[in-house]
C-alpha cells in the first residue's frame, strides 16, 4: 500500500552538487596559488608540494624563486584564506539557526568587531604570550568573541525578547560603531599604529605565513568538528525555544554552547587577519538555497562555500590593481553588502 | 494508576502568578479536557506540566518522578505536547521534521535515524494523513497541514502522555473528528493518558473522560463531562448562558434532521 520511506541524508542529485562544490573549491584554490604578480604554472604546484611535504629534491625545471613564492607565500596564504572563510561561514550558520534569523551573523551582530578589538589591541601594544606563543592570538580572539556575543545578545534580548531582524541589525550596528570609535580612539592616542589598524579593520591576508596558518587551522578544525557533532540540536533549535524544549533539548545550555562555539570560531579565524565582512552571511544563504535546511549537510557545505568565497575574494584583492593589494575585507564588503540588502528587503516583503 | 499528579501548583510568567493552588490527578486511560474562559490559566497549566515554565509553588509528578528534577530528555520520552505552529523560514522536509521527534530516543552524538525511527515516523505521518507529503518542504504547507505535522511529531516521540493545546485550531471538521477518534484508540492502550485544553464544549463532552473547569487561575470544578457541563457553575464561570446556547444549537440540528 504505502511507499517505503527512506531517511535520505541528501537526495541523489545533491551528492552531485556536493561534488561540484568541492571541485570548485579545488579549482579556486589552484587558481589562487597560480594567480599573482609572478605567474606560476599549475604543473609546478605539485612538484613543489611533493618536494616539501615528502622531503624530496626539487625537480630541475622548477626554479628556486618559484619554489620560495609558492611554498612560503602563496600556499600558506590560500590555506589560511580558505580556513578563515570556512570558519566564518560555519559561524554564520550557527548564528542564523540559533537566533532563528536570516540576517544574524558574527559580522552583523557585532561579534567580529568585538573580537577584532580584543585581538587588535593586544597586537598593537605588542603583548606577547608566555607558554601559549602564537596560539595566544586565536585564544584571545575566542575569548573576545565570546565576550562580544554575550554583550550583544544581552542588549538585544533586553530590547526585544523575540530578537527580530530589526533589533539584531540595529544592536549590531550600534555595537560595531561603538567599537570602531574605540579603535579610532586607540589610533588617536597612538598614531604610529594608524595604518596597521586601518588595514586591520578591513581585513587582509597580506604577509601571512605558515606560522599563522598552522596556528589558526587546528583551532578552526577543532571548533568546526565540535559543531558538526551538534547539527541535530541546530536543526531542532530552528523551531524555537518552546518546541526544542518539548523535544528534549536543554535549550538555555545548548543555545549558549552553540553561540559561544560560533563566536569563538569567528574570534579565532579573524585573529590574524582582521575583520572580514559578510562571508558569514552570504555563504550560509547560498548553501541553504541549494541544499535545504538540514544542518548535517548545510554546515560542512557552508565551510566549503565560505572557503571558496574567501579564496576567490583574495584573488581579486591581490590581482585587480597591478602591483598593489586591496584589503580583502573591501572585496567581500563590495560583494556582500548588496547581498545583505537583498536578503533584508526580501524578508521584509515576506513579513 | 495515576500518571500525572499535580499538587497545589502555582505558576506564571515573570514572577506573576497565573495559576494558583491547582491540584489534579490524571490516571491511566483517561482523557482529561481542561475547559474555562479565556485567560483562566489552561495553557499555563499545560506548560507547567511540560516543564516549559518553572513552578512557583507545589509539585508535579509524572509517573512518580518530580518534574523539577527530571532530565528534559527523559521527560520528552514520557510526555509530548503538540506545539503551536511557529514561524519557520528554514525549509526542512515533512519527514525530517517528524524525525526530530525521535531526538529524545537517540543515544550518542553520532546517532542517526534508524529504520525503527523511520517506521515510527511513517506510522505517525499516515495517522495524520501527511504521508504523501513526506518529502515536501514544511514552508509550503497550509495551516491545517502544519497543525497535523506538529501532531505527527508529538506522536513520534512515542510518549505515554500526550498534551494538546486546542488541537482543533486550523483543522476542518473531518480532521477534528479523525484526530479525536485516533486519540480514543490511542489512549485505550495500557499506561496512556491525554491531557487537552478545549474550547469547543461539544467536543469536550464527546471526547473526554473527565472535565476540570478553571476560572481565574484556579480549578473550580472537576468530574465527568455530564456532571461538569450541566452545572450552573458553567454559566457563571463563562459569564454566559452556555447551556442554553448549546441546547438552542442542538434544536436547530434536530429540526433540520432528515434521517
Amino acid at each position: 500500500m504505502a511507499k517505503q520511506l527512506k531517511a535520505k541524508t541528501a537526495a541523489r542529485g545533491q551528492y552531485a552538487i556536493m561534488a561540484a562544490f568541492i571541485a570548485v573549491a579545488a579549482v579556486t584554490s589552484v587558481a589562487a596559488v597560480c594567480a599573482g604578480s609572478v605567474p606560476i604554472r599549475v604543473s609546478d604546484i605539485s612538484s613543489v608540494l611533493i618536494s616539501h611535504i615528502f622531503n624530496r629534491p626539487l625537480p630541475a625545471d622548477v626554479d628556486k624563486a618559484t619554489d620560495t613564492i609558492l611554498w612560503t607565500l602563496r600556499v600558506p596564504r590560500v590555506i589560511l584564506a580558505f580556513t578563515v572563510g570556512a570558519s566564518l561561514g560555519v559561524s554564520g550558520v550557527v548564528m542564523q539557526a540559533v537566533l532563528r534569523n536570516p540576517l544574524a551573523s558574527s559580522y552583523t551582530i557585532g561579534v567580529s568587531a568585538g573580537a577584532s578589538l580584543g585581538v587588535g589591541t593586544l597586537m598593537m601594544f605588542g603583548v606577547s604570550f608566555p607558554i601559549l606563543g602564537m596560539f595566544g592570538y586565536p585564544l584571545a580572539g575566542c575569548i573576545a568573541g565570546i565576550g562580544a556575543i554575550t554583550l550583544s545578545i544581552f542588549f538585544s534580548s533586553a530590547l526585544d525578547r523575540n530578537l527580530s531582524s530589526n533589533t539584531i541589525v540595529l544592536v549590531g550596528m550600534v555595537f560595531s560603531l561603538f567599537i570602531s570609535a574605540l579603535i579610532t580612539l586607540i589610533t588617536a592616542l597612538n598614531t604610529t599604529v594608524l595604518q596597521r589598524l586601518t588595514y586591520w579593520q578591513m581585513g587582509s591576508f597580506n604577509m601571512r605565513e605558515w606560522s599563522h596558518t598552522l596556528t589558526v587551522l587546528p583551532v578552526a578544525v577543532l571548533l568546526t568538528g565540535w559543531l558538526v557533532l551538534r547539527t541535530k540540536e541546530l536543526d531542532i533549535l530552528t523551531f524555537g525555544d518552546e518546541q526544542a524544549a518539548l523535544m528534549g533539548i536543554n535549550v538555555r545550555r545548548e543555545k549558549w554552547l552553540l553561540l559561544y562555539l560560533g563566536a569563538a570560531l569567528t574570534g579565532a579565524s579573524i585573529s590574524f587577519v582582521g575583520i572580514i565582512s559578510f562571508v558569514d552571511l552570504v555563504a550560509p544563504h547560498i548553501v541553504r538555497r541549494v541544499f535545504g535546511a538540514k544542518h548535517k549537510i548545510v554546515l560542512p557545505m557552508t565551510a566549503v562555500c565560505g572557503g571558496v568565497i574567501m579564496v576567490f575574494s583574495d584573488i581579486i584583492a591581490r590581482t585587480v590593481l597591478p602591483g598593489r593589494e586591496l584589503p580583502v575585507g573591501v572585496v567581500t564588503a563590495l560583494i556582500g553588502a548588496p547581498f545583505f540588502a537583498f536578503v533584508f528587503f526580501k524578508q521584509r516583503r515576506v513579513n | 494508576m495515576s500518571l500525572v499528579e499535580i499538587r497545589n501548583v502555582s505558576a506564571g510568567y515573570g514572577g506573576v502568578k497565573v495559576i494558583t493552588d491547582v491540584s489534579l490527578t490524571v490516571r491511566e486511560g483517561e482523557r482529561v479536557s481542561i475547559i474555562g474562559p479565556n485567560g483562566c490559566g489552561k495553557t499555563t497549566l499545560l506548560k507547567a506540566i511540560c516543564k516549559l515554565i518553572p513552578l512557583m509553588d507545589g509539585n508535579i509528578k509524572v509517573r512518580g518522578e518530580s518534574i523539577r528534577t527530571i532530565d528534559r530528555r527523559k521527560l520528552a520520552t514520557t510526555i509530548s505536547m503538540m506545539a503551536q505552529i511557529s514561524e519557520q523560514w528554514f525549509d526542512f522536509t515533512v519527514l525530517d521534521t517528524v524525525l526530530m521527534g525521535r531526538y529524545s530516543h537517540r543515544r550518542g552524538v553520532l546517532a542517526t535515524s534508524t529504520s525503527a525511527d523511520l517506521r515510527v515516523a511513517e506510522e505517525c505521518l499516515r495517522t495524520v494523513g501527511l504521508l504523501d507529503c513526506a518529502y515536501d518542504s514544511i514552508t509550503c504547507l497550509s495551516g491545517g497541514q502544519r497543525q497535523r505535522l506538529m501532531l505527527a511529531r508529538a506522536f513520534a516521540q512515542e510518549p505515554v502522555i500526550i498534551v494538546l493545546d486546542e488541537p482543533t485550531n486550523h483543522l476542518d471538521l473531518k480532521h477534528q473528528a479523525e484526530l479525536f477518534e485516533h486519540l480514543r484508540r490511542w489512549v485505550s492502550q495500557p499506561g496512556r493518558a491525554v491531557i487537552q485544553v478545549m474550547h469547543d464544549l461539544n467536543l469536550a463532552r464527546m471526547y473526554s473522560d473527565r472535565v476540570p473547569l478553571m476560572s481565574g487561575g484556579r480549578l473550580i470544578a472537576e468530574g465527568s463531562p455530564d456532571d461538569v457541563l450541566s452545572t450552573p457553575v458553567l454559566d457563571d464561570t463563562y459569564g454566559y448562558g452556555i447551556r442554553q446556547f448549546m441546547k438552542k444549537s442542538l434544536r436547530l440540528w434536530e429540526d433540520n434532521a432528515d434521517d
